[in-house]
């Protein structure tokens, strides 16, 4: 039996990677504009270095992208097979997407472990 | 002679669709068509008026030392001239032309709001005269289109030049967010049978994307335009550095708009040139999938670029290196597109028309204005080059050779959709070589002026240093870009003496090409059923499918005629799920946009009274919109049954489907709003030492604790109706609401009078500013709720009829959201008012 994906699945596999990168663009946006002076001065956030918290959300925000973009190849092979009465592009859109956000996620990431955290 | 396909000879059915008839039939018009006609020769107006005004800006600048005008003269072009190009021309057109393709492009008949259409055509020509009115009291905006703070606070801009900006701007942007709105809900569900996501035309890909920006980037404009109108009517203290406020906040707020909106300019122009290339290349784009990944993906990288504008206001290096990486990372999609296109030219057999020279000039010109943006975003040289004339340079590279170089290749290609005449040939040769040739000698001189020194933004330059030959060159080019726009006038009024001309003239592949030249007002009587995406290459037939599909729209071309029916597909699979009444012709968007225009107006001068009487006028005529007198009356139980075995379901009303649409969008435009004001919020946190201000205490806790407790538990009701269905729960559903309605009511009261505790007032500092501004976004989406409710409320008390209940059940189920998006704002605000300066 042919199984159709849900719909708030489709929609989620098409869309999450590109919030997940919106998202950690502007926590690590936020940290670093809550601890760093203007002259670069680290004054840390929450009790915390800046620094790690920026690691630790990079480390998360990358698995999650992963894990997205793999749930949205898993529809997109799904969908595939109700096609062309159930379309699959939205899904396979959603592959690609996770494929360059969860990249663009790691090459933001670059410049900190240059530059240290200010 | 056969009619085109799609066309209809039913003399009622035609009747239907006609333009209204009379004197100030006009001002009744609400049809995709008309509107979307309206919006492009207002549009173009606009870039009449705003290319005048550079020319004399270029003649100024032409020799050293000029004084053709004074200083505030050139300050007021300057600033009129961009805020035309950027809020009056290029996204209401690009905007208008969708509102007039959309449909036929997407096998329909109508946009889903026509009233909303109209409105927003209204809004924005109304929202651009008011700007203008300023000339005629020679108080034109002067602070540029940036309006950066303090130079337009109350201080250094004490007349009313600003407030015409400002107020003007907020009538044409909100008119930008509903007709997004609109284009949003179409490609998403009012498409021709067959047409899957995957099987959109790109320039609609590119409307979708660019629309959901402007729902998100427009708010944030919106909102600072309000801030900078309080700060200058009301003396709150936003941007008052000395009050805790931070005139970086502007630029934040004003950027996180205006870069994105660059891209909401660039994405369409983008999306005209795919449709483009392979008409005239003969063949399908090498790669739709990566087209469609590079337009949603800048779409959504544009929101991470905003401070690369701001590299030089002293940022920590990390924060600038974020925006950095971002700057040059966007390339990566815009590439990827730029590729495809040399794919498909290389591939295929070019046709050496007009639409296609634009089409390659814009390919040189927007790779040179894409390698300089790639340039500004290392920050480093940003630094040397910032407010420089290389600045002028990359953005008109992006803005011209991006966007009005394919606008005017749309044009071309598409004017038998528009006029039903094609353009000459001969002409549009003179009039891309005159506009190609002067826009290079215009604007690449100003890379080399701006290494020079010179900077952006002076009405004058000193003798002797350079510059001089530059500017003259410039001015030239300027003079001869004008010409080649002459050329395409000439060529657009000599085009309207020829006769229509074929259905499909370039062999092009997509549906508006399936009916004639200009189409019928209805689009299309008989929807075409499409197989895939070049559909005129690739099907011999559109009336063909599988047996209910054809048999579908067969019906739907035998019923309704008396009244416009528009469609609604299912977003994934494509098929027929709605039919629903267009609403009709109506002075009321008119009437509203009036409404609003004086309200805005009045305020400029501090006409408080004329101001209130604009709202009752704008309000009055909302409820007479929603109330339409003339319902469908054609009726035919047979058919509607017939539908309903297809599984369609037949509304004389508006469709459910695109109520539920119309409130998600409402709620994310909502949810954006939240996030501005958070945003301000805890940005003004992080430039004051202490925050809150001591003076600033806070009172009525207790009573802000059990309002917060008392929307709590109305939210827990509300949700509890889930249980509940409409047949068997009614009266459950009606007490529920009643008893959560009461509780959201006493919240209110609580809440209002937490508020009147407080010892400080909106004026005292900034952190006053934001606190009233956030109780006043609170309470008013407390009363949206209620308003919400009390509409459900109703419904369900007093509308029986059979045919009605799953209106009756998005109501309900519309109520239902707007309280949880209430309450998540309530709760936000109430962490961040009460809490969060405990945990800072």
């Amino acid at each position: 039996m042919t199984v159709v994906p849900a719909r708030t699945l489709l929609w989620i596999s098409f869309i999450s990677t590109p919030l997940l990168w919106l998202l950690h663009f502007l926590l690590a946006y936020l940290i670093t504009e809550g601890s760093c002076s203007a002259a670069g001065e680290n004054t840390g956030i929450f009790g915390a270095s800046s620094l790690t918290l920026l690691y630790l959300l990079t480390f998360v925000f990358v698995l999650a992208s992963v894990f997205f973009t793999f749930l949205a190849f898993r529809t997109s092979k799904q969908a595939q097979k109700t096609a062309p009465s159930y379309d699959d592009f939205l899904p396979k859109l959603g592959f690609t997407c996770g494929l360059l956000f969860s990249f663009v996620v790691l090459l933001e990431f670059i410049p900190l472990a240059i530059l240290g955290a200010c | 002679m056969s009619l085109p396909y799609g066309s209809s000879n039913d003399d009622t059915f035609i009747e239907t669709w006609k333009s209204a008839a009379g004197p100030f039939a006009w001002l009744r018009a609400v049809n995709n068509s008309p509107i979307g006609k309206r919006f492009l020769v207002t549009g173009f107006a606009f870039f009449l008026i705003g290319g005048i005004q550079a020319l004399f800006m270029r003649l100024q600048l032409a020799k050293p030392e000029n004084n053709l005008m004074s200083p505030e003269l050139y300050n007021q072009l300057m600033s009129m001239h961009g805020s035309t190009m950027l809020f009056l021309f290029v996204v209401p057109i690009l905007e208008g032309l969708a509102t007039l393709l959309a449909p036929s492009m997407l096998g329909t008949r109508d946009l889903p709001f026509p009233r909303l259409t109209a409105f927003a055509y209204w809004a924005y020509l109304f929202g651009g005269v008011l700007m203008y009115s300023s000339f005629l009291l020679g108080v034109a905006p002067n602070g540029g289109w940036f309006a950066y703070v303090p130079l337009t606070g109350p201080e250094f801009s004490p007349g009313i030049n600003m407030d015409f900006w400002l107020l003007g701007l907020e009538l044409a942007e909100a008119s930008g967010i509903i007709s997004a709105f609109e284009l949003i809900i179409a490609v998403l569900a009012m498409r021709a049978p067959g047409m899957t996501l995957g099987r959109i035309p790109v320039f609609l890909w590119a409307m979708l994307v660019a629309s959901s920006m402007i729902l998100f980037a427009f708010m944030t404009v919106l909102i600072a335009s309000l801030y900078l109108e309080l700060d200058r009517k009301l003396g709150t203290a936003f941007f008052s550095p000395e009050l805790g406020g931070s005139t970086l906040l502007w630029q934040h707020l004003f950027w996180f708009f205006g870069h994105p909106e660059v891209y909401i300019q660039f994405l369409p122009a983008a999306g005209i040139v795919s449709m483009i290339i392979p008409v005239f290349c003969r063949q399908p784009l090498v790669s739709y999938t990566a087209v469609v990944l590079a337009l949603v993906s800048t779409g959504v990288m544009s929101f991470g670029l905003w401070a690369h504008h701001m590299f030089t206001t002293g940022m920590p290096d990390i924060t600038a290196s974020f925006f950095s990486t971002m700057s040059i990372v966007v390339a990566i999609p815009t590439g990827l597109q730029f590729f495809v296109w040399i794919a498909t030219i290389w591939r295929g057999k070019v046709i050496w028309k007009t639409p296609m020279l634009f089409v390659m000039g814009f390919m040189v010109n927007f790779l040179i204005g894409g390698l300089t943006g790639v340039m500004l975003g290392v920050a480093p040289f940003d630094w040397q080059v910032h407010d420089s004339y290389f600045v002028v340079a990359h953005f008109h590279y992006v803005l011209i050779g991006g966007v009005v170089f394919p606008l005017i290749a749309g044009f071309y290609y598409w004017m038998p959709k528009i006029t039903g005449k094609l353009m000459g040939e001969r002409l549009g040769r003179w009039n891309f070589w005159l506009m190609f040739v002067g826009f290079n000698v215009a604007f690449f001189p100003m890379h080399l002026a701006g290494f020079r020194g010179m900077p952006r933004r002076v009405y004058t330059y000193i003798e002797g240093i350079g510059l001089a030959n530059y500017n003259l060159i410039s001015t030239l080019g300027a003079f001869i870009f004008a010409t080649g726009i002459l050329v395409f006038v000439l060529n657009f009024l000599a085009s309207l003496r020829q006769p229509n001309t074929d259905p499909n003239p370039w062999g092009a592949y997509s549906l508006e090409w399936a009916t004639s030249s200009p189409p019928p007002p209805y689009a299309f009587l008989t929807l075409p059923i499409v197989k895939g995406r070049y559909p005129l290459w690739e099907q011999e037939q559109l009336d063909k499918g599988d047996e209910e599909t054809v048999d579908m729209v067969k019906t739907l071309a035998s019923w309704p005629l008396s009244w416009q029916a528009g469609v609604v597909t299912d977003v994934f699979t494509g098929r027929l799920r709605e039919v629903f009444w267009l609403a009709n012709p109506s002075y009321m968007p008119i009437t509203l946009a009036t409404g609003l225009a004086i309200s805005l107006g009045a305020m400029i001068f501090d006409s408080y009274w004329l101001s209130a009487l604009g709202l009752v006028i704008a309000l009055i005529a909302y409820l007479v919109w929603m109330n339409p007198r003339q319902r469908p009356t054609e009726n035919d139980k047979t058919i509607e049954e017939k539908f309903k075995r297809f599984g369609v379901a037949v509304y004389r009303y508006s469709s459910p489907t695109i109520a539920r649409w119309s409130l998600f969008l409402t709620m994310g435009i909502a949810l954006t709003t939240l996030g501005t004001f958070l945003f301000t919020y805890f940005f003004l946190s992080t430039n004051t030492p202490v925050w809150p201000p001591e003076s600033a205490k806070l009172g009525g806790w207790t009573a802000a604790v059990l309002a917060q407790l008392f929307t709590v538990s109305g939210l827990v009701i509300v949700a509890w109706t889930q249980r509940y269905s409409m047949a068997g729960g009614r009266t459950k559903l009606i007490r529920h609401f009643a008893i959560a309605s009461v509780l959201d009511f006493v919240a209110g009261g609580l809440q209002i009078w937490a508020y009147s505790q407080l010892s400080f007032s909106w004026t005292s500092h900034a952190y006053g500013s934001i606190f009233y501004l956030l109780a006043a976004f609170q309470l008013f989406m407390l009363i949206t709720a209620l308003v919400m409710a009390s509409i459900a409320l109703f419904r369900l008390n007093f509308n029986h009829d059979p045919a009605e209940q799953e209106r009756v059940q998005v109501t309900v189920e519309n109520a239902r959201r707007s309280n949880y998006v209430m309450l998540a704002c309530w709760l936000a605000i109430f962490f961040t008012l009460y809490l969060s300066p405990h945990l800072m």
